[in-house]
Order: structure tokens, then C-alpha cells, then sequence
């Protein structure tokens, strides 16, 4: 009988559980719980949900049914007399500056409604529950948009190591230094075409390249692959139909790629670089965005996963079960995908959560340092660091610092139990 | 497959580079401590100290060593060789960072001579003229003295109209063309009226466009002026020429034909080893120079390293002195109450960032509104010490400034430690002879101290052959944090200020250092642990 889809929600831990549902959720719902545009607006017959689209501008409906649009940060949604306004959890953006509490308000002290010189105190309703920042800043918005880009920076990162640290440690562990071999023709093909290739898919194209890194990381990454896909092309193309064809002895002759010792010596390299470094330097060499935080920290840990993919595959490729796939001739893809990623995962699990919690760790250091993200998101570190200007703002360095703490806990303790599982 | 070269997942330094990232947790290291027993050889990897170490063969020890420094090659060449392109990948230009006077509008000016002169020389001493590499891949249009053309913003331009056109010797003829004339209009701007400064604005920055098409347009544009005089209109007239001989002669096949060509001298092989001008290469001790000080780098990182060396080393000692410990106790009985007690404890002190713990204490204990019993930052009194102070006065006057980092330095190290030296001790204590000495009835204590922690020594090893980098690199945030002045807030300082070369230099010396310290952990290994096969 199949288990029910969310069966496995049972077998975790109760307390990194329940922290880490409450994470999502908190990331999925963020425009929802957080935003000064109302979740939903019905105006004469009109509904709309404003909060779901980042637009600036809201379109509002006159008495008579004339629609006209406005910017919406500037509107006192209390005020609107024409319909029924349900305001978010939290009525105020990330990043929205409140002018009448700027400069660090704290959250136990007078929050004030506007300018003027009345000083009337804020209703509970739209009081800054966490205080603000510098700018008038609503901190627990921050908190819940920094939840956003924390979890999809952990998981896009993991996502492109794990690719990278998969790929390299199946294809060193499986081949090792001795099952990798070409036949002379094909080496000669591919020496012979490594030139060509280069120059078609990189000479050629490293203009367009760099403009298209200069529009944005995302265009240059894909420009980038584009021309990786181009070289693989141009260069392996050959070598693989040539094999096709009978060949004469001497051209058919087999030589040995040691693709374990090259790969190895790669993921030598990038342990041996200390990963503070190369993410200081990758984020000097792009331009600040979030997709290029989860790049450069997914491009520097798949490491781990490798190593451990290859030697976990180094000592399955000996067992029976895989000789007998062979001998019924199996092919090498179809071994991989039946037979050994299956078997790396429970393994993959654990790093892969330790290495979600590492990449948080790591934007939020590096947001703390003011590296990274651009300076107009708001993230926990970007919160961190407005604390660390202003000694007195205890809130601004509390409450980030908790969401931190506590996802990283619960990552760790869910790692650990998947760990433990592992050996028993 | 047991190759030679196989040493980094079936040799039991598998453990080595697993924990190569342990000290560093405030670096933001992935936490590897994950069950690693798994992962090593059947072979076990206890020291039996009965066993003689000196009954290695010196020759096979020899032997080995050599050849481990030889797998040390490819790592460094590609370390280095990495740090090549990454310096070449960092945005701007390094000659416009180095150059201390100001460009100028007007092109003869006394100050805009010296800053070309000083252009001038910042290009040539840094090599900026000379090819990447040894070798380079370029079309046949393409002739391999381009890299003489500086600015390279022009150099890059005249690449693509070279590619567009693919007729090198018109193109080359209406670039040197240009060149004379924007070279005779800069010099006679002095003495004519103002219009011909704008037909000069428009001339010197026709090589800022790409195509040939934009070029010929401009050229119409400056034509179609009827304030120009006769002579001026005569010689454009001749530049447009020579560019409509370029566009109506295209020689495509020429831009899609590779070609390789080799440079004797050439950018990288200054990097290695130096060259005439100046530089002397890395191989030499020049690791560049700095954009913020204009001082070689590896005289700033000396002036730094101490502070973070001492840090680094402290929390080193001081977290083993506490896991050490911990870990035997919570061995001698897996699944105990304390060891249950420690593992969450220490996984709670993981998971707490030590940026924001910093913070945090800092708001706590050095807050004039709470408790305002230490010192905020700084590594000693504001004033220095009083003049004539013993070095045990200095030490006393710098201790309060030097708690909160030391601690926040040491703490998340903890869990990584313990948990290491923990599953080591694991597997000592299903040895046998433990088990004997357990039946002979030896004390616990004995068991825990002269058999099981003697034999689980090597990951301390393996974290002290790892202290190098991270001494290099130090905690960039927590001296951020502090202000302590080691290597950490010089790295910080150098992002703000945009500062290349000292990142990058920081990035290969301490590459080296990790290296180099897995080729001694290794050594070590190997003599420390006889049965480790030398000759796999």
C-alpha cells in the first residue's frame, strides 16, 4: 500500500518540525502576512487582492465605477471610504519606510501616528510590533521577507550543489581512473577539435558575453552555458558518431582517461580555499542580486557532496548487484539512475540539509558584512547590520538574530537525526 | 583504480580533508562532521604507540613524501592559475585605481600630461600591454600585436570591428588613420576656436562605438558640420574613405578562422616569475600591490597576521582543552544522559551565529544603558599603553578587551570538535583491547586517558595542520565586529575599499597554506600511524 504523501513529516523530530513548517509557511504566505497593500479589496463589486502583485500601483474604483490608479505606498488604507479593505497581518512592506517612527523605534516605547504635532500614539493594529529601523523600517516585515530570501537562497544553492556535487562525484567514483576509455580516433577528434571549439563557442562569443554579464548575472550565467553547451558541441560531437564506424586496429585502440585523479585534484582545490574568501571574492567579481548570492554559494559547497557521492560510489561499484546489472548489459545511465543515486541519498540527505543551513549562515554573514544581496532587499543580515550602527536598537540585533538562530538549530537537529538514522 | 592518485578517498586522509573546514565554523564552513567512519577504508586508522614509529624505512618514508609533493603540483598550478583569471575578472581597471591625479577634459593641460605619463606608466609596469597567456585562440583577422592598443576599451572595439569586417589590413589602416588625426587635433585644440572642440570630442570618441555601421554614421555626422575648415574636412574625408574601403572589402572566412599564436612574454608569466619591470613575480615574494595603500600586499599582510594568528591559536588550544574531555566521557557511554546533554548543548552553540552572539554580548556587557563592564572594541586602551609598561602590565591591560573575542572565537569550534573526536573514540572503545584491559579490571580512568585518548590523537592532527588558512584569513566578521586589527578586518576593509589585489592575494596564500597543510597532516599521518601503506 502507498503511504500518504506527508507520511515522512511523522518520522522527523518534533521540535525542528514544527519551527521549520512554521519557516515555510511563514515564506510562502510573506505577501500575504506582510504588506501595505490590503489582502483583499472589494470596491462596489470589484474584488481584487493588491498584495499579491508587487506593482506599485493599485487600481481603485470611484463611487461611480470609474476605475483610476494610484501608488499605493502613500495611501492610509483607514481612511478609504469606498469599500471593504482587509489590511495584511502586518500592514507595512519590507522596506517601507514610516517617517513618523524613523530613527529606531523601539517596540516598547511611544510609536507615534503621524508628523504633526499632536504625537498621537499608533492603534495596536498598526503598531511596529518589533520596533523599526534607521528609516522608519517595520522590523518584523523584514523579519518575514528575510525569511523568504534565507530559505530560497538555502535551497537554491543546495540545488546547484548537489548538481555539480553529484555529477562530478558519480562520474569519478564510477569510472574511477581505469573504466573511463577512448578509442586513439576519438582522443585525436577531440585534440583536434579543442581549438575550434574554443574559439567558436568562447573568441567569438566573449563580447557578447560580457555585455550580457554586465545587463545582469542571470543573462550572463545563461549566455554563459549557452556557450559551455556550444563547446560541448562542437567538441564531443564527433568523437562520439566516429565511434560509430568500424575502425581500423590501430585507431581503434583504447586509451585511459584517469577522470578520478583530474576530478579530484579539482575538489582538492576548492577545499583548500577557505570559503569565506571565495565568497568575499566571488561576490566583489558580480554584481549584487540575490540569484547571484545562491550562484556563488552553491559554485563553493559541493565539495562535501562530491567526496562523498565518490566514495560512497567507489565502494558500491564493487558490489554484486551492479556487476550482475552489467553482465545483463545494463547501460552505464541506466545503472546510475536505478542503481547508485538511489543508494547515495540517504547520505545525500544529510548534507544536503547541514549544507542548506551553512548557505544561511553564510548570506547572513555576508549581508552582515554588506556584501551580497544589493542593499534594497532587506535580509536578517541586512537587519544585523542596521543593529550593529546603532548600539541602543537591542531589537534590530534580537530578533533577526533569533530567526537565524532558531532555523539553523532546527536544520542542524533535523541533520543530526537523519545521521543517526543512517546508523543505526 | 587504487591508483596513485587515489589518495584523497580510500587513504585514511580522508578523515584530513573532511575536517578541513572544522576550525572554521565561524567562517562559515560546511559542517562535515557527518559521519565520516563510513566513509574510510576497512583498514583501521588507530594508533597502536606500542608500535615503534622509527620502524618505518626512512627510504620509503622518503619516497613517499616526494611523491606526495609531486600530486602537490596540479593543486597549486590550478590555484594559481584560478587566482590569474579571477584577477582578471575583477570589474574595473587596475590602472585607474593605482593613478593618483586626476584625468582632465582638457587634453593638454600640464596635469593631464602627468596623468597620462603616470597612465602610461601604471599600464607598462603592470603588463597590461602584454598578452593574457602564453598561448591564445584568436580569428585570422585578428594580428597578435593588438594587445600594444591601450586603452583597452579601445583595443576591445577595434577587436570587433576587425571580427565584423574581417579585413585586417583595411581596418588596422583606418584605426592608425584615426589615431594620427585625433593625435593632430588634440595637439592644435589650443590654438583654434571652440567648435573644434566638440568635432574633437566627437573624433577621439568614435572608438567607443562597436560596430561599423556606428562608425560611418559618425563620420557622416561630423562631415555634414559646414563650420569645418577645408583642410580638417579633407583629412576626415579620407578617414571615411579608408572606412568604406574596409566595409565594401569584407573578407568574412577571416573572422572564422582560428588561429594560435605563442607569446614568449606575456601576463601570466609575469604573475609566475616576474619580469623586467618591476614585477617580480609570486615565486619572488611580489603578491601585487595595494590599490588602497599602494604598498606590496605582503608587507601590509605581515603587519597584520600577528593578532590573528594569536586568536586563532587560542581558540584552537582552549576548545580542545574543553572537548577533549566531553567527547571521551560521552564515548566511554554512547547514549548516556551526559552524552545526550552535551551533543544538544553543543549543537545549540553551533547553530548560534557568531556574528550575532558577538553583537549581542557587545550590547549586553559593553553598553553604558546595561552593564558597561568591558571594552567595546580595540585590542588595547584607547590612549596605548603608559610608557615604560612591563609586558606583563600590557598583557593585564589588554586582557578585558581580549575576553569576548577569545570566547566567541572558541565556542562554535565545540561541537565540531567533540563530535570528531567522539566517533573516533567509538571505535577505540570497540577494540579488543580495551575490552582486555576492561576484564583485567584496569580503572576506568586508566582506560579513558592512557588507552583510548592516546589513540584517538588524530584528528588533533588533522586540526592543527588546518589552523594555517584560517590564520591567514582570520574571522572576517568577528574582527569586523571587534575591530580587532588582524587579518579579518583588513580583508573587510579591502572589500569596502574595492581592494583587489590584497583579496586575491589572501585568496592564493592561503590556498597554498591548506594545501601545504594537507602534505604535512599526511606526513604526519603516515609517521605517526605505521600501518598507513606508504607505498599505495
Amino acid at each position: 500500500m502507498k503511504k500518504p504523501g506527508f507520511a515522512f513529516l511523522n518520522q522527523l523530530p518534533r521540535f525542528p518540525k514544527i519551527v521549520l513548517i512554521v519557516f515555510v509557511c511563514i515564506a510562502l504566505f510573506s505577501p500575504i502576512l506582510s504588506n501595505n497593500k490590503p489582502v483583499l479589496l472589494i470596491q462596489h463589486g470589484h474584488i481584487s487582492s493588491p498584495s499579491l502583485f508587487s506593482n506599485p500601483y493599485t487600481t481603485l474604483f470611484t463611487k461611480e465605477g470609474k476605475p483610476f490608479t494610484v501608488r499605493t505606498d502613500n495611501i492610509d488604507w483607514d481612511t478609504l471610504q469606498t469599500g471593504f479593505v482587509l489590511k495584511a497581518l502586518i500592514p507595512y512592506s519590507a522596506g517601507q519606510s514610516d517617517l513618523a517612527n524613523s530613527n529606531y523605534t523601539s517596540p516598547l516605547g511611544k510609536q507615534v501616528k503621524d508628523l504633526g504635532a499632536e504625537q498621537k500614539e499608533l492603534s495596536f493594529r498598526n503598531r511596529h510590533l518589533l520596533g523599526t529601523g534607521n528609516l522608519g523600517n517595520d522590523v518584523l516585515a523584514g523579519v518575514i521577507e528575510g525569511t523568504r530570501i534565507s530559505l530560497s537562497i538555502g535551497l537554491g544553492s543546495m540545488i546547484i550543489a548537489i548538481i555539480i556535487g553529484l555529477s562530478l562525484g558519480i562520474i569519478s567514483g564510477y569510472y574511477g581512473n581505469s573504466l573511463m576509455r577512448i578509442t586513439r580516433i576519438q582522443a585525436m577528434f577531440m585534440l583536434i577539435l579543442f581549438i575550434p571549439a574554443w574559439f567558436l563557442s568562447f573568441t567569438l562569443r566573449s563580447h557578447s558575453i560580457e555585455q550580457s554579464f554586465a545587463y545582469s548575472v542571470f543573462s550572463g550565467v545563461l549566455n554563459l552555458s549557452f556557450s559551455g553547451l556550444l563547446f560541448l558541441l562542437i567538441f564531443f560531437l564527433p568523437a562520439f558518431f566516429i565511434n560509430k564506424f568500424s575502425l581500423p586496429t590501430f585507431l581503434g585502440k583504447k586509451i585511459t582517461i584517469p577522470i578520478d585523479s583530474i576530478i579530484s585534484r579539482i575538489i582538492e582545490l576548492f577545499l583548500a580555499l577557505p570559503r569565506i574568501i571565495v565568497l568575499i571574492t566571488f561576490a566583489l567579481l558580480f554584481r549584487p542580486s540575490v540569484f547571484s548570492v545562491i550562484l556563488i554559494i552553491g559554485l563553493t559547497s559541493w565539495t562535501g557532496i562530491a567526496r562523498m557521492v565518490r566514495a560512497l560510489i567507489l565502494s558500491l561499484r564493487e558490489s554484486t548487484y551492479i556487476d550482475a546489472g552489467r553482465s545483463i548489459g545494463m547501460s552505464n545511465f541506466r545503472l546510475f539512475r536505478k542503481h547508485l543515486l538511489p543508494a547515495t541519498f540517504s547520505q545525500l540527505k544529510v548534507f544536503a540539509v547541514y549544507g542548506i543551513a551553512s548557505a544561511i549562515l553564510a548570506e547572513t554573514g555576508l549581508s552582515f558584512l554588506g556584501i551580497g544581496v544589493p542593499p534594497d532587499t532587506v535580509t536578517w543580515g541586512q537587519l544585523l547590520f542596521q543593529g550593529k550602527e546603532n548600539v541602543s536598537a537591542w531589537w534590530l540585533v534580537l530578533f533577526p538574530g533569533l530567526c537565524v538562530f532558531l532555523l539553523l538549530l532546527s536544520l542542524n537537529m533535523l541533520a543530526d537525526s537523519f545521521e543517526k538514522k543512517n546508523l543505526h | 583504480m587504487h591508483g596513485q592518485s587515489s589518495t584523497t578517498g580510500k587513504h585514511p586522509d580522508s578523515l584530513n580533508r573532511l575536517t578541513a573546514q572544522a576550525i572554521g565554523h565561524e567562517f562559515f564552513s560546511i559542517p562535515l562532521f557527518v559521519n565520516f567512519l563510513k566513509y574510510r577504508n576497512s583498514r583501521s586508522r588507530i594508533i597502536y604507540f606500542s608500535c615503534n614509529p622509527s620502524q618505518l624505512s626512512a627510504e620509503s618514508m622518503r619516497s613517499y613524501s616526494l611523491r606526495r609533493l609531486l600530486y602537490l603540483l596540479p593543486s597549486v598550478f590550478l590555484l594559481l592559475v584560478l587566482a590569474f583569471i579571477l584577477i582578471h575578472l575583477c570589474p574595473g581597471n587596475p590602472v585607474d585605481r593605482l593613478v593618483t591625479s586626476a584625468g582632465n577634459d582638457d587634453e593638454n593641460s600640464s596635469s593631464a600630461i602627468f596623468h597620462q605619463k603616470e597612465v602610461d606608466y601604471w599600464t607598462h609596469r603592470l603588463g597590461l600591454d602584454l598578452p593574457l597567456f602564453y598561448f591564445s585562440v584568436h580569428s585570422l583577422a585578428e594580428p597578435d600585436t593588438l594587445n600594444n592598443i591601450q586603452p583597452e576599451r579601445e583595443r576591445k572595439n577595434l577587436i570587433e570591428l576587425l571580427r565584423e569586417s574581417g579585413n585586417t589590413k583595411a581596418v588596422m589602416e583606418y584605426y592608425q588613420q584615426w589615431k594620427s588625426l585625433v593625435e593632430l587635433n588634440s595637439g592644435a585644440i589650443t590654438l583654434q576656436n571652440n567648435y573644434n572642440k566638440s568635432l574633437n570630442s566627437n573624433l577621439s570618441s568614435l572608438f567607443q562605438l562597436d560596430q561599423l555601421s556606428d562608425h560611418q554614421e559618425r563620420l557622416k555626422n561630423i562631415l555634414s558640420d559646414t563650420t569645418l575648415d577645408d583642410n580638417t574636412k579633407k583629412e576626415i574625408q579620407l578617414l571615411d574613405q579608408s572606412l568604406a574601403n574596409a566595409i565594401s572589402h569584407p573578407k568574412f572566412f577571416r573572422t572564422f578562422l582560428p588561429v594560435i599564436s605563442y607569446h614568449a612574454k606575456n601576463q601570466f608569466h609575469s604573475f609566475l616569475f616576474g619580469d623586467e619591470r618591476g614585477n617580480k613575480g609570486i615565486f619572488r615574494g611580489d603578491w601585487g600591490i595595494s590599490y588602497r595603500t599602494k604598498e606590496p600586499v605582503l608587507s601590509l599582510i605581515g603587519s597584520r597576521i600577528g593578532w590573528t594568528l594569536f586568536f586563532t591559536l587560542t581558540s584552537v588550544i582552549l576548545s580542545f582543552f574543553i572537548s577533549v574531555p566531553v567527547a571521551l566521557k560521552s564515548a566511554a557511554k554512547p547514549g548516556s544522559r551526559f552524552d545526550r546533554n552535551s551533543s544538544l548543548l553543543f549543537t545549540i552553540l553551533y547553530s548560534l551565529p557568531a556574528f550575532w552572539l558577538a553583537t549581542l554580548l557587545m550590547l549586553l556587557l559593553c553598553n553604558p544603558d546595561v552593564l558597561n563592564i568591558l571594552p567595546s572594541s580595540g585590542i588595547k586602551p584607547v590612549t596605548g599603553y603608559p610608557t615604560g609598561s612591563s609586558l606583563f602590565e600590557k598583557i593585564w591591560l589588554s586582557l578585558p578587551y581580549l575576553i569576548l573575542p577569545t570566547f566567541c572565537y572558541t565556542y562554535s569550534s565545540f561541537a565540531f570538535v567533540t563530535k570528531s573526536i567522539r566517533a573516533n573514540a567509538l571505535e577505540v572503545f570497540r577494540q579488543d583491547y580495551i575490552r582486555t584491559a576492561r576484564a583485567k579490571g584496569l580503572d576506568e580512568n586508566k582506560i579513558l586517558w592512557t588507552h583510548v585518548f592516546r589513540n584517538c590523537l588524530l584528528p588533533i592532527i588533522t586540526l592543527f595542520s588546518n589552523v594555517f588558512p584560517f590564520a591567514i584569513s582570520g574571522s572576517v566578521i568577528l574582527e569586523t565586529v571587534f575591530t580587532l586589527p588582524g587579518m579579518g578586518l583588513m580583508i573587510y576593509q579591502s572589500v569596502d575599499a574595492l581592494d583587489y589585489p590584497v583579496i586575491l592575494a589572501v585568496f592564493m596564500i592561503s590556498g597554498l597554506l591548506t594545501i601545504s597543510g594537507f602534505y604535512l597532516s599526511d606526513l604526519l599521518y603516515s609517521r605517526v600511524d605505521p600501518r598507513i601503506n606508504l607505498e599505495k
